[in-house]
């Protein structure tokens, strides 16, 4: 489970990396470089959109896995640390305003790309990165029974 | 049974419940990023399914929707 959980920490720590990086090639038609009906680019591949929306796909993932195993397993966890659910429950409200943030600043950024608002997403997954972070560190630092 | 032992069968049972959502997590990440590790063209399909995994994602927490209960505040267990 651990070892899980670091690979994870591992997957996500290098999801910033790779949205300071532009290394990835989109085939033409894809989402992140569309086409029209004859194959003509209607806008410029942007692969480090790819990533940033790739960083924030793992990142709630990350989140959303350990916020439903607290809820499945609530009265366990409360019965080893009342810590675990408060302090999932302090970063809840925080999770659910960086989705939402980001879901504006996507709309936004799909509407008209620009500079300053691919730096936005990337601004608002560092955010969700790190209370990713801090949901992991609760559950692979859990107490066992009787410490 | 002895409170150890139930809280030990307990303690196995929460992580095994967690581990598909782990492995899944996992799963989801080497799809988008193994073409990004490997310098590989990333093909239509995942682009397509990346965008639309984010789309219903965020749909989820648009204004006015009820949210997801894992991401409630809900009252301590007594």
């Amino acid at each position: 489970m651990k070892k899980l959980l670091t690979s994870l920490l591992l997957a996500v720590a290098m999801c910033v990396g790779f949205t300071a990086c532009n290394k990835g090639t989109l085939q033409p038609g894809g989402a992140y470089a569309p086409t029209n009906s004859v194959g003509v680019a209607t806008a410029a591949p942007d692969p480090v959109f790819y990533q940033v929306d790739a960083g924030f796909a793992l990142a709630y993932s990350a989140i959303q896995g350990v916020l439903k195993f607290e809820l499945d397993n609530r009265l366990y966890l409360w019965g080893l640390s009342p810590k675990i659910k408060k302090t999932l429950d302090s970063i809840r409200p925080d999770v659910v305003l960086a989705i939402q943030q980001y879901g504006l600043a996507r709309d936004a950024y799909k509407a008209s790309p620009t500079p300053a608002g691919l730096t936005g997403l990337q601004n608002i997954l560092a955010k969700t990165q790190q209370l990713a972070n801090t949901a992991q560190a609760v559950i692979a630092n859990l107490p066992t029974k009787g410490n | 049974m002895a409170p150890a032992i139930l809280a030990a069968i307990q303690g196995v049972m929460a992580l095994v419940a967690a581990m598909p959502q782990i492995e899944a997590v996992g799963a989801s990440a080497k799809a988008y990023f193994t073409a990004l590790f490997e310098g590989k063209l990333i093909s239509k399909e995942v682009q397509d399914a990346l965008n639309a995994q984010v789309d219903s994602i965020l749909a989820l927490f648009k204004l006015g929707v009820t949210l997801p209960p894992e991401f409630q505040v809900q009252p301590d267990p007594q």
